[in-house]
């Protein structure tokens, strides 16, 4: 299995960038789309501009996801971590509702991409604080509390929903438009926040592969344990604010890619990274391939699909770790 | 001879009826039927001279049966071919043939001359009804018209829920559970009778005024017992059980379920009659009809044109066609590009928007911006796009199954066909 994974990897992933590309509320030959796309000045609209720059947002956000799903369970050092589970896009998608709340949205350009990353950044910081007890990590208490601030983040973006009547329909709708939006904007933004994540996470792997050993491990080992903490932290929150603010709430995919890699490849980061970010990227590509195909010309939101697929996994893990 | 007629419209312009309040000391109510030339007058079967008909919208009876009923006198002058008739209160002079007729001495402007039938003067039933104050109620489903001065029918009525309820007098403290309920309470001129209403109910500004009882999905149960309501008007969209509690309290509760205009308009019918304001309840709907007709006609001479409805920008939202703004849509002559999309309020593929390329894009939402639009990437070759034919739409007139329901249909045909603007006044007709 090992041995054919990789190949087999590029191929699925080409495979289904390919079938992103062909499919969709209007059907294209598969020759027409290649002309368009090495003729970009035919004036082509649809697959230039709508659905090539999605799928490619896709990929990116899958695989920010993907990667944000892998750091976190190192963080935590607990293969149920994930940034949609614990709150860490709710706590993003609060941030956003807050600011549009507060009239913040047109503050400067993108400005919020910057409060969705604070607010991931401030999730992350409050699950890894609470759960974190006299130096360990309690397993259960990290999964509860996770699990209670995302319904924490998800009421009060509710409350200010209500509160302020205009911000209702801009984010209640926020969270279900998932990548149909998406532009080569959308790309352009991403882009910076992943690949800077994606360099500094692969620099990073020999510390973070003695990190998941445990903190006493690592610190004799040699590994400036607070300063891998803080680094993952950060990664964690650049990677899951981008996303939220390109396409709000999608779950399921930083658990699952991650724990399957994991059970094929064992820990090493220097494998897992570069494997979970060509594997979400796939896994979300297809997800929305389905979310926008299934019942064309309407659309369903993605998070729909990637919990259906999210869910029952969850589980097997929970099943697996048992970490009562 | 053209500035005579003009002084004459002209003057009967400038006095228009109000109905005055009459006692009658014993109870007058005449039933007719469109097409029967059996009436009852009091509940006695009467024969009627000649059958009631629909002229220009206006039901025309004979003169001489409702003259009997109001215990008037009539007199007929061959010379002036004119017709006086005379009661207690009141005295009217008609002329065969001319649109004037004389109300105590005062001209008045009549919805159509009085002419000849079958030997027997013809006039119309509302000016008749008017002038001697009675009130009609003018049931739809069965053709019938009750005349009757202050008698309250006791009225039996049925809602979408399968919950009856009789009134024996016209409700005098009423909830209105829904934008579109208070909407048509007030038109209807029922306003004054209204206690309460939802956060969102913001038409016509006299709503304002009204206490709230809370939100539409949401409304607080407390806040509408503490008003003491005789009458709790809902619609679909109020959480059932809450309605089915109120109706267990013994609190009048009707919530209805308009699906189209015909059903908008059997609402506005019975709730005049609920509410005790018959006439104005069907003046109400004379306009809304003929304006609807207007609107009918003029879609006809123009090519059915592509049009997308946008209902939200993030992500692209449209109307089904079996939603109300669908129908809508149809009947204003144009082609809904999501009618075959999944669902009432479909997440639309923007692929599909571009391809189905729209002729016309309407955006209802708050905050909408045309110019939004055009800079959407991939969107410029949209017809709609190419040409600027983009608008918005206050969505209040399209979403909300009241009497504005026809301003929502003419605004949407202005736009669909906009060269044809002038063809219509603008100013609304409901107003």
């Amino acid at each position: 299995m090992k041995k054919y994974f990789i190949p087999s990897l590029i191929l699925i992933l080409f495979l289904i960038f390919i079938l992103s590309l062909s499919f969709g509320a209007v059907e294209y030959e598969f020759k027409e789309i290649i002309f368009f796309i090495f003729h970009p000045s035919s004036g082509e609209e649809i697959i230039l501009k709508v659905r090539l720059p999605r799928v490619i947002s896709a990929f990116f956000v899958g695989a920010s996801l993907s990667l944000a799903g892998l750091l976190s369970q190192t963080l935590f050092l607990n293969p149920l971590a994930d940034p949609y589970l614990f709150g860490i896009s709710s706590g993003a998608n609060f941030f956003v509702t807050l600011s549009l709340f507060l009239g913040l949205d047109s503050l400067f350009a993108h400005s919020l991409s910057v409060f969705s990353f604070v607010g991931a950044l401030f999730s992350t910081f409050l699950v890894f604080m609470i759960s974190r007890i006299k130096g360990k990590i309690s397993p259960l208490i990290l999964l509860l509390s996770g699990i209670a601030l995302n319904y924490l983040f998800s009421s009060f973006s509710s409350l200010f929903t209500v509160w302020g009547r205009d911000v209702l329909n801009k984010s209640v709708f926020w969270s279900m438009t998932g990548l149909s939006n998406a532009t080569w904007l959308s790309v352009k933004v991403i882009i910076p926040f992943f690949f800077l994540s994606l360099i500094v996470s692969i620099f990073m792997y020999l510390p973070l592969n003695v990190y998941i050993l445990g903190e006493h491990e690592a610190a004799s080992l040699g590994v400036n344990v607070v300063f891998t903490r803080t680094i993952l932290l950060i990664l964690i929150a650049l990677l899951t604010g981008s996303s939220v603010y390109v396409s709000g709430i999608i779950g399921f995919i930083g658990l699952m890619v991650p724990n399957i890699l994991r059970g094929i490849y064992g820990t090493d980061h220097l494998k897992l990274i570069p494997l979970s970010v060509a594997s979400g990227g796939a896994l979300l590509m297809l997800s929305d391939l389905i979310s926008r195909t299934v019942f064309s010309p309407t659309e369903i939101p993605v998070s729909i699909i990637t919990s259906l697929l999210g869910v029952p996994f969850f589980f097997y893990i929970l099943w697996r770790e048992r970490p009562w | 001879m053209k500035k005579l007629i003009l002084a004459l419209i002209l003057i009967s312009l400038l006095f228009t009826i109000t109905p005055k309040k009459v006692s009658y000391s014993h109870e007058i109510t005449l039933t007719v039927k469109i097409g029967s030339s059996k009436g009852y007058l009091n509940g006695k079967e009467v024969g009627l001279y000649f059958a009631p008909f629909i002229k220009n919208g206006r039901t025309v009876v004979p003169l001489r049966n409702f003259s009997n009923a109001v215990d008037a006198l009539v007199k007929w002058d061959a010379n002036t071919r004119s017709i006086k008739v005379e009661n207690a209160y009141t005295q009217v002079v008609f002329f065969i043939g001319k649109k004037t007729a004389f109300v105590n001495g005062v001209p008045v402007n009549l919805y159509f001359a009085p002419f000849i039938k079958g030997g027997r003067t013809a006039v119309p039933l509302r000016n008749l009804s008017e002038f001697f104050g009675l009130k009609v109620r003018w049931n739809s489903t069965e053709r019938k018209i009750i005349i009757n001065g202050d008698v309250y029918p006791v009225l039996k009525v049925k809602d979408d829920l399968g919950n009856e309820v009789t009134f024996n007098s016209p409700p005098e403290r009423i909830v209105s559970l829904a934008p579109s309920n208070t909407e048509i309470l007030f038109a209807v001129g029922a306003g004054d009778q209204v206690v309460g209403v939802t956060d969102f109910c913001n038409y016509p500004e006299g709503a304002l005024n009204k206490e709230k009882v809370g939100g539409f999905s949401n409304p607080n149960v407390e806040k509408i017992i503490s008003l003491k309501p005789d009458f709790v008007f809902g619609a679909r969209g109020n959480p059932k059980d809450l309605l089915l509690r109120l109706s267990d309290m013994g609190i009048k509760t009707l919530a209805f379920d308009p699906r189209s205009i015909e059903d908008v308009f059997s609402l506005i019918e019975l709730i005049g009659d609920i509410t005790d304001h018959p006439d104005k309840a069907s003046e109400l709907l004379f306009r809304l009809k003929e304006k609807r007709k207007k609107i009918d006609d003029e879609v006809k001479r123009f090519e059915k044109k592509k049009v997308y409805l946008e209902i939200w920008n993030n992500p692209y939202m449209s109307v089904g066609k079996d939603t109300f703004v669908g129908k809508l849509i149809e009947e204003a002559g144009g082609i809904n590009i999501a009618e075959d999309a999944k669902g009432d309020w479909p997440m639309l593929s923007q692929e599909y928007i571009i391809k189905e390329n729209p002729q016309i894009i309407i955006l209802g939402y708050m905050g909408a911006d045309p110019g939004e639009v055009t800079k959407r990437p991939g969107w410029k070759n949209i017809d709609a796009v190419k040409n600027e034919r983009i608008y918005t739409i206050d969505p209040d007139i399209i979403f909300r199954p009241g009497p504005r329901i026809i301003d929502g249909l003419y605004e949407l045909f202005r736009f669909i066909h906009g060269e044809s603007f002038k063809l219509l006044p603008t100013a609304s007709l409901t107003r």
